[in-house]
């Protein structure tokens, strides 16, 4: 028997008892106490503590006076107010404090408006590189309106001057209306006071300023100079910088966008909105959300600063580009006084939305999209940060993820797998485990000894391969990745600026590379090279994973806000970008390790404005339940929304076990993801389709079959919005503009102009669906061709076979038939055009075919065609970007056996018996089956036989 | 496309007829590339039909009926070595003799390698039906020597009773007060002792399972990760180990043990113990001893609950360390077990009234007391007592003894019979030979153990840990299940799934955790492979490929 030792244990056990007790304290909640809520930012609290000032002297000043009801303290230097050619310049000043902030006011082409504002003469200068990194050209080549466009005039209202700057050119009309005292702006759309700035009187600048003495805070201000976190301290080194501004949209009561939250497609109030307002203002911060929340204005992986207005007549934006911190409040009014704010008495009684902009440093830089039309402003916001480039052909196919395929057998064993169960896929991925102990760029050699023969093998049968890279570089001096950038002093630097940051993630001990250096960020770019990347192959392209960036041990699993980049630029200027050059780096280095270049493929989890040029995203970390199954769609619509098309969710759902009902599903509604790829936890089971069994993987596969029979569709679309800026999927909203009571419907949504669809998205798979489809136009189940007549409101019942998806009548639909293994063994199959008549028997559609992997189209090497079904005559014309060029020749040659091999014409009221087909001059009469009745019927015409790059026109009758 | 085979052959007006019947069509639209018969039938050339297959002659090799999807895709089909798939392109070599010859080849080495295999099978059943032969005959032995082993046993116990009842019989005669006494109160005494045994089994268990999971986070755990929490529950368990060096090691050699080696060792303690029941002072002497422990162990127990809870709440779940969520959910699983054990000891403390019996041995160690104290009597006593106690004494060693003995032979006996007659052994006994034999891969980072029939295990190369993969479950197509295995921090148990190729030799080719705690191992072995006669019949004549229809084209 063994004596005891009774001091020993007696200390032991009372240490215990108070660290047990602290600890339990900070681990309850360990989600939510991970971050911070705006009461626990101080720039918020600050902005949140003025506007609520100047809101209680507003009520104030409303009861007294009839004039002047903003209580802004900021107001126009008197006689600052000149044109500058195409900018408006100001210099406005707050009452009290006396420091100038210079504003200027410019006219962009197509009606943009673009506001900046900073201290006239700033004590240090702050961060205004954004606009290089975001802009088009980095907002060296934007397009101004002419000077002669403009118009400068002032008057004096009820005694106080407003400076009215008329613009005016072929294709707009507009006026922007700035008041001395207080500063306000309003943009006026067609006669109409629309877009608003400071008409709450929230604007607020905190300009920069000497540390005062030791005792701290200035000007009351809390947190100004230091302030803590849990057992972070952020040191703020330059003080105060943050601004705020209220932008309200009138005449609007929906707003959309600013991703990435787990939230409603349409933005919910964040004050005073009662039972459905949320009690936290929406957050743009990169994160690492572990588990996140559903509708919530949490912050998560991804920042858009871009807002949607939407009504019955109009669409405009508003672009915040600023890269800190940055909170967004939204508040309501059903009817306004506004009218009297602005003493006009025109606007009163309009909804308005209002919005309250906060960011933490950075310069005031604003982009008003005047619209009218969502096409005319998703133009305007291209211009700004350029369209959604065209994507490798093979990213659009279905992606196979999981943490982990183990080894180079079991990535094999899933690509004969998939074969064996003829599921067509593109792409099969290694997450981190394929690396040697997290050292990217490098390979498990006992999982992998031969990744090449792997990607050979692959690529054999069409497919390629994906490794995770992700930003942080494992502090090993062995490693070459990370000794090359350590000597070159490429990382990004802690607090002081005097040695590398360090953090911990997946390696445990990491650095980070400074993609703010751009030397750094082309040495990172080489590193992907064929030649750098041992084990890689022109088929191997990459997944940026935890590049918000996250950081195990740092405050809200991230960077601290101090530490210092490449021109001693702190963390906080850039956060929300820095995943963004991380995407560019890789994006260019994969572009660039063949000559010629071809299209690279990059997915990231981290985003912002401009991320779209780059690759895909996805929304992260999601689990296998229903909830997030819905919340997928408004979370990829408001990626949309916002500009950043290539977007999906993870099928299946990240965490957790699906369900077989449940996976079936995922892939019902995945395949109208952009991105559709599936990816599981590696501790969940496996769950790739035919685990399941049937009917299960019957069911998976038809869906994934539909998406490969689409293939050429979306592709299409890729082009346009190439062209245009336009989404991929849209809101019911986008495409029905007037549909009022759709405007915030989200549950179903567009794919396209010609596609609605509609998820089943119950737990219980029987579960009748209402389904509504808008406007007076016909509408046709895209699989059994049954017509409905819009507008319908009715429920359709289901089962695990049912997918609800409708073509619009007016639509033709480009398809290819085949089943083949890939995207790759696609391309020289026939294609089958759907022409879903209209109620006015017409239809209008495009197709848009090219090499799928270089850049040759930029010299004309496509095929794009109109396709119009008029007078019971269907037509192909080249589109007005087809002209002849030795590569345009060369690719109609290789296309030369493409043909259009059958032709289906949806909706023809009348019975038909054979079509006339012109093409090259040639005629020939071909035969042509009619089946149904009326509007349920189906005209095939079989094998009109003519090529997909010739004009040619095939006449019923 | 010249179209050959009696089936694609116009009929009288020109026309084809699908082949299931349901259509007629012109016969120049059989494989025109487009696809109208519903059963994919006019299109056997080309890949226009979804539901359509192509037909490939593969000269040289095994002829070959491919899905229509595959058809012109760009892709070399390895199925249809003549590269006829894509006649499109013409990319496709003809490759079909020299693949034929090579798989020709690896037919042959395998047809080697299963006719070795079947005789070692073979050779495997003869020496299982000798070993069914022997083991039968041990029985025979075990159960003649059991017999034995009762009769004596009982002869035993008959002189042990009469002694003792001699002695009772002294006994009461001769003390008085005191030994009556205690005589009266030994049962409870003995029941309470009983009892603090029982609970103390537990409570050493318990502080096993907490030095294990502490344990395994402070060797298995990432220390690049720097979580606090597991920094500090090292840092507090390392003042634990320090102080009782001893534990640790106690408590992984008891765990490697296995639960029936625990239940004898548990058992053996109860018997030495139970030496102690005979006399109320030896029995009070034994439970003073054990109430000690309890108290000892109930600090351990408290103290390394109190880490691990700490853990618990304070781990960064982020980190992804195995080892750290291993022993977090270990630790809820240790904590659902000791409720258990609790419930147990109260419904133990309920029938025997251990309030009751409490309370009388206090009483009887009071009286007692009181007794001794009181001055001693003189006392006139015979000298043959001394002998005779010997002799008691002597009887009841002999009692023991002899029960050791039966109960040994009567196990020995029915795992035999369980072996003889309860096990499945597979066809003609042939795991008999191989029963508990063990084979291992190593894999870099583990080595994996696989007993036959008995269990697996996964041994870390780094500090020869065993993780139990689980126990022999039984037979799926051929194959073994091993369940049961030690736990998994995100919920199953452990477990292997085996699956067999016909070899001369038992190895073990490759493990895979396609999911966490999940292991597929596929091994070889001699029972995968088929019987003598079915091998050595004349293999070559019968092609192993079933037979394709010929649709040439």
């Amino acid at each position: 028997m063994r004596l005891k030792g009774p001091n020993a244990r007696l200390v032991s056990l009372l240490y215990l008892a108070v660290t047990v007790s602290l600890l339990a304290q900070v681990g309850l909640g360990v989600k939510q106490e991970d971050f911070k809520t705006s009461e626990q930012v101080a720039f918020y609290r600050r902005h949140r503590a003025f506007a609520d000032g100047v809101a209680k002297e507003s009520r104030l000043l409303g009861k007294s006076a009839s004039t002047q009801q903003v209580a802004s303290p900021y107001s126009v230097l008197q006689d600052s107010v000149y044109l500058d050619g195409h900018t408006l310049v100001s210099s406005i000043q707050h009452g009290a404090d006396k420091v100038p902030l210079k504003l200027s006011v410019s006219f962009l082409d197509k009606g943009i408006v673009r506001i900046r504002g900073q201290e006239a003469h700033p004590l240090l200068p702050r961060f205004d590189d954004t606009q290089k990194l975001v802009l088009r050209d980095g907002g060296a080549n934007l397009k101004y309106a002419s000077a002669d466009s403009l118009q400068l005039t002032s008057e004096t209202v009820n005694g106080e001057t407003v400076h009215i700057v008329s613009f005016k050119d072929a294709n707009h009309t507009a006026s922007l209306r700035m008041t001395e005292r207080p500063w306000t702006v309003e943009y006026v759309l067609n006669d109409k006071p629309s877009i608003l700035l400071n008409s709450k009187g929230l604007f607020h600048f905190e300009h920069l300023r000497e540390k005062p003495g030791a005792d701290g805070e200035v000007d009351g201000a809390d947190g100004a100079w230091e302030e803590t976190f849990r057992s972070w301290t952020d040191t703020k080194p330059r003080g105060p910088e943050s601004f705020g501004l209220d932008i309200s949209f009138s005449g609007y009561e929906h707003v959309y966008g600013i991703p990435e939250h787990a939230s409603s497609l349409s933005l919910k109030s964040t004050r005073g909105g009662g039972k459905e307002a949320y009690s936290q203002p929406y957050r743009l911060y990169n994160l690492d959300v572990f588990e996140h929340d559903l509708d919530s204005p949490m912050a998560l992986y991804g920042s858009i600063p871009f807002m949607v207005a939407h009504n019955a007549e109009s669409t405009v934006g508003v672009f915040w580009l600023n890269a800190a911190e940055t909170w967004v409040d939204i508040t309501r009014e059903k009817s306004s006084t506004l009218g009297n704010l602005f003493r006009l008495g025109t606007s009163s009684k309009e909804p308005t939305v209002s919005t309250h902009w906060i960011s933490e440093s950075g310069v005031m830089d604003i982009f008003l999209l005047p619209g009218p039309s969502a096409a005319d402003m998703y133009r305007q916001y291209a211009d700004l940060v350029e369209q959604t480039p065209l994507p490798r052909e093979f990213a659009l196919g279905y992606h196979q993820c999981r943490w982990n395929y183990l080894d180079q057998e079991d990535v094999l064993t899933v690509d004969d797998k998939l074969q064996e169960h003829a599921i067509p896929y593109d792409v099969i991925w290694l997450d981190i485990e394929h690396t040697d102990g997290k050292r990217y760029f490098t390979w498990d050699s006992g999982k992998f000894p031969d990744p090449v023969a792997m990607q050979q093998k692959l690529a054999y049968n069409g497919h390629q391969l994906v490794t995770v890279v992700d930003p942080h570089i494992k502090r090993d001096t062995g490693y070459r990745i990370w000794k090359e950038a350590n000597d070159k002093g490429y990382f990004v630097k802690n607090k002081e600026g005097n040695d590398n940051f360090q953090g911990w993630c997946w390696p445990g001990d990491s650095n980070w590379v400074d993609y703010l250096n751009p030397e750094a960020a082309s040495w990172i770019s080489r590193q992907f090279h064929l030649d750098k990347y041992n084990g890689s192959t022109p088929n191997l392209f990459v997944w940026n994973d935890m590049n918000e960036p996250s950081v195990f041990n740092g405050p809200e699993i991230s960077m601290d806000k101090d530490i210092k980049h490449h021109g001693g630029w702190e963390h906080r200027d850039l956060h929300n970008i820095f995943g963004m050059l991380y995407h560019k780096a890789t994006t260019d280095g994969l572009r660039t390790r063949e000559s010629p270049n071809k299209r690279p493929f990059v997915l990231s989890r981290a985003y912002f404005a401009g991320s779209q040029r780059y690759g895909a995203v996805w929304t992260g970390d999601n689990a296998a339940n229903w909830e997030h199954l819905r919340a997928s769609i408004p979370m990829v619509l408001s990626n949309n929304v916002a500009g950043m098309h290539f977007a999906g969710a993870d099928v299946g759902g990240f965490f957790g076990n699906p369900t077989p009902e449940l996976m079936t599903r995922w892939y019902q509604l995945g395949i109208w993801y952009p991105f559709f790829r599936a990816h599981a936890h590696i501790d969940t089971k496996r769950r790739e389709p035919w685990v399941f069994g049937e009917p299960y993987l019957s069911h998976i596969r038809s869906a994934i079959r539909e998406r490969y029979r689409l293939l050429p569709y979306w592709y299409t679309l890729f082009r346009e919005a190439s062209l245009t800026g336009m989404p991929l999927v849209r809101p019911v909203w986008m495409e029905f503009p007037q549909e009022t009571g759709m405007f915030s419907e989200d549950s179903s949504f567009m794919v396209g102009s010609a596609i609605m669809v509609i998820p089943a998205t119950d737990a219980d798979t029987s579960m009748p669906i209402d389904v509504r489809l808008p406007t007076q136009e016909n509408w046709y189940d895209i699989r059994s061709h049954a017509a409905y007549i819009g507008p319908l409101k009715r429920q359709f019942a289901t089962d695990l076979a049912t997918t609800l998806v409708f073509a619009r009548g007016g639509s033709i639909i480009p398809t290819r038939e085949r089943h083949r293994g890939s995207s790759e063994l696609m391309r020289r199959d026939p294609i089958t055009l759907y022409v879903y008549v209209s109620q006015t028997g017409t239809a209008t559609g495009r197709l848009y075919l090219d090499d799928g992997e270089t850049y040759n189209y930029q010299n004309g090497a496509f095929i794009e065609r109109e396709l119009s079904f008029e007078n019971a005559k269907l037509t192909s014309r080249p589109s007005v970007r087809t002209a002849s060029s030795p590569a345009q020749l060369e690719f109609l040659k290789a296309m030369s056996k493409v043909r259009v091999e059958r032709i289906v014409i949806v909706g023809m009221r009348n019975p038909l018996t054979k079509a006339v087909v012109v093409e090259n001059g040639q005629t020939r009469t071909i035969e042509l089956s009619y089946a149904g009745h009326k509007l349920d019927s189906e005209c095939t015409i079989r094998d009109p036989a003519v090529l997909v790059g010739n004009d040619w026109e095939v006449t019923l009758s | 496309m010249l179209v050959r085979s009696s089936k694609y052959v116009p009929d009288a007006s020109g026309n084809f007829v699908c082949l299931d019947g349901s259509l007629t069509i012109p016969f120049a639209r059989v494989n025109d590339d487009y696809c109208d018969c519903p059963d994919g039938s006019d299109e056997p050339g080309t890949s226009a039909c979804n539901n359509g297959s192509f037909y490939c002659a593969n000269r040289g090799h095994i002829p070959a009926r491919i899905p229509s999807s595959k058809v012109n895709n760009g892709v070399c089909d390895p199925e249809c070595c003549d590269g006829t798939d894509e006649y499109e392109s013409k990319a496709c070599p003809d490759r079909c003799l020299e693949l034929g010859e090579k798989v020709r080849e690896e037919e042959r080495v395998l047809a080697l390698l299963r006719g070795r295999g079947a005789r070692r099978k073979a050779e495997l059943v003869a020496r299982a039906r000798e070993l069914r032969g022997e083991k039968l005959e041990e029985l025979a032995q075990k159960e003649a020597l059991l017999k034995e082993a009762e009769a004596t046993f009982l002869r035993a116990e008959e002189l042990k009773d009469a002694l003792e009842e001699r002695e009772a019989e002294r006994t009461r005669a001769r003390e008085g007060r005191v030994s009556e006494l205690r005589e009266s109160r030994l049962p409870d005494l003995v029941a309470y002792r009983r009892f603090l045994s029982r609970e103390l089994h537990r409570m050493r268990a318990h502080r096993d399972s907490l030095i294990l999971l502490l344990r395994s986070v402070r060797t298995g755990h990432n220390p690049e990760y720097n979580d606090a929490a597991v920094s500090r529950l090292i840092e507090e368990y390392a003042v634990f180990t320090e102080a009782y060096p001893y534990l640790e090691a106690a408590a992984a050699e008891n765990a490697a043990e296995g639960s029936k080696a625990r239940v004898e060792r548990e058992a053996a303690m109860d018997r030495d113990e139970g030496a102690d029941d005979v006399d109320f002072e030896r029995c009070r002497a034994a439970i003073d001893i054990f109430v000690n422990e309890r108290e000892t162990l109930s600090e351990d127990v408290a103290t390394l609950s109190l880490l691990l809870a700490a853990l618990r709440d304070g781990y960064n779940k982020n980190y992804h360390d195995l080892e750290v969520k291993a022993a977090v959910v270990g630790f809820a699983d240790y904590e659902a077990a000791r409720e258990r054990d609790l419930a147990q000891g109260e419904t133990e403390s309920r029938e025997i009234g251990i309030d009751g019996v409490r309370q009388r041995v206090a009483e009887a160690t009071a009286a007692l007391d009181a007794l001794v104290e009181a001055p001693p009597q003189a006392d006139h006593e015979s000298a043959t007592d001394a002998d005779d106690g010997k002799e008691l004494a002597d009887a009841r060693s002999a009692y023991w003894s002899a029960q050791s003995t039966k109960s040994s032979l009567s196990s020995d006996v029915s795992d035999l019979k369980a072996l003889l007659y309860d096990t499945d052994l597979g066809p003609h006994d042939v795991y008999l030979a191989v029963k508990g034999e063990c084979v291992s891969l190593d894999t870099g980072e583990y080595t994996y153990e696989v007993c036959l029939l008995d269990r697996a295990s996964q041994i870390s190369n780094k500090d020869q840990s065993r993780q139990d993969l689980g126990s022999f479950a039984g037979f799926t197509d051929g194959g073994h299940r091993y369940e049961g295995g030690a736990k998994c921090w995100n919920g199953p148990e452990r477990s292997l799934k085996a699956s067999f190729a016909c070899s001369d030799e038992i190895t073990v080719l490759g493990i895979t955790e396609p999911e966490k705690c999940e292991y597929i191992a596929r091994m070889t072995g001699p029972f995968a492979c088929d019987d003598v006669a079915a091998v050595e019949a004349p293999v070559e004549q019968q092609p192993r490929v079933k037979s394709v229809e010929h649709d040439e084209l």
